[in-house]
Formats: C-alpha cells, structure tokens, sequence
C-alpha cells in the first residue's frame, strides 16, 4: 500500500488542524497529540481505503475522533473530569490570548458533554457542513443540529454574565 | 482537499455564523481554534511521516527499515 500524493501533502497540511481538533476535544496537549499521532500512523495505515478526491479532511478528522472515542472508553475514569479538574488542566500555551475572557470560554467548553463539544468545534470552529459533521460524528444531521443547540444553551448557561447570546462580537 | 475543505480551520472574520451557534459563541470558537491550529507543529510528527515514508520505502526495496515508527507509545 503506498499513499498518494494527496493523501501524504495532506497529512502535512492537515498536523495544525488535527492538533486544534484534539486539544478542543480533550484540552491535554499530550494526550491531543497523541491522538494526533495515532490518527497520522493510521491513516497512512488505511490510505487504500481514502478514495483521492474526497474531503480527506473530514476522513481524518473522523479517525482522530475515533481514537478520542477509544481513548475515553480506555480510560474512562481518568477523561470523565469535566467538572473543573480538566478545565484546570487546559493547556496553557506561549502567545495565547491573554483574554480572561477567552480563558473562561475555553473552560466553558471542557464542561460540555463530548458530544455537544465535537459537534459545536467541528461546525462553529473547525468550519465542517452540518452533513460533514454527521458524517464525522457517523449521526444524523438532525442529531448535529441538536447537539449544537444545546451545546450553545450550555454554554450560555456556563457563561452567564458573559453576554454571550447577545454580544455582537467578540475581540479576538 | 476539496472546496468543502477550504473553510476548515479557517478564521476568516468574513465567515458567516452558523445560524444555531450565533457569532458571540462562533466568534469565539475560532478564536480558540486558531489559537491552537496556529502553534508549532512538533517535530515529532514530521519526523513520525519521514519514518513512514521511509520504512515504505524500505518494504518496497525488499529491506528491513532502519527505523520503525513507534506509534505505541507507553499509554
């Protein structure tokens, strides 16, 4: 099996937009980019089965899921912190926004549910249709549509205060 | 990639929110999102690709690669 061209400069170009996904997914910058990792090796492991042409984008991001997925189930007790400890473990990078604002947002969205948080991160930030998000999330639409809305509703709950239902903007 | 792909990790301000999300929500999900997608990528992943190509390369070859990716790290 070798990869093609497509799916080997996509691998490349896909590593930043991986790493987003993983650390949105589950904050750990160790553990995103494990899940980064594993989701490189097995893709080049299954390029057979990408058909060139296709949102390879979405393939991957379908597979670093499954490993979040994996992992949890793996270990369970250890991921299921959402209740502050995880938050508090959110990473902390060099050169991130400084804003406190930003930072409550962030700890706002490792509260949420796992699938309220994948489904709001692949539509509201990571740019996926709602029909690329089902794919990826293998649900219905409807169930995107849902899980969106109650992922914004959670969210404002968590960010009372924050203004976040009526702001019209927010400074980057 | 294709045209469904050039919007991933964007964070072009001209996007439109997502209707279900609303721009205060949206606005700062990509925020978040380009904060991250925008760190350097460690090198363990270019190195982690220049070993799968090389152990291809090897396989093809009919040799034993020098080097075999270790993708079971101690988890």
């Amino acid at each position: 099996m070798t990869p093609s061209e497509e799916v080997r400069q996509g691998l490349v170009t896909a590593i930043p937009h991986l790493r987003a996904f993983a650390m949105s997914l589950c904050g750990r910058s160790a553990l995103a980019d494990d899940l980064v990792q594993e989701t490189l090796t097995k893709a080049w492991a299954k390029a057979d089965s990408y058909q060139d042409g296709t949102n390879l984008m979405a393939w991957l991001f379908t597979i670093l899921r499954n490993e979040f997925y994996s992992h949890l189930r793996k270990r369970k007790r250890e991921v299921e912190d959402v209740d502050g400890a995880e938050a508090a473990q959110l990473v902390s990078v060099p050169g991130q926004m400084a804003s406190l604002e930003l930072g409550d947002f962030r700890k706002a969205l490792a509260k949420l549910p796992e699938d309220q948080r994948e489904a709001i991160i692949l539509v509201g930030a990571s740019g996926f249709s709602y029909e690329e998000a089902a794919t990826i999330m293998q649900c219905a639409v409807g169930t995107v549509k849902s899980r969106l809305s109650r992922a914004r509703m959670r969210l404002s709950e968590l960010m009372e205060g924050d203004a976040l239902n009526d702001a019209p903007s927010v400074d980057a | 990639m294709n045209d469904t792909d050039k919007k991933n990790g964007s964070d072009d301000p001209q996007d439109a929110a997502d209707p279900i999300i609303g721009e205060a929500v949206g606005s700062r999900l990509k925020s978040l999102f380009a904060e991250f997608s925008g760190e350097d990528v460690p090198d363990r992943f270019l190195d982690l690709i220049g070993q799968l190509e090389e152990k291809e390369q090897a396989d093809k070859n009919g040799n034993s690669p020098t080097s075999t990716p270790d993708t079971d790290t101690d988890k």
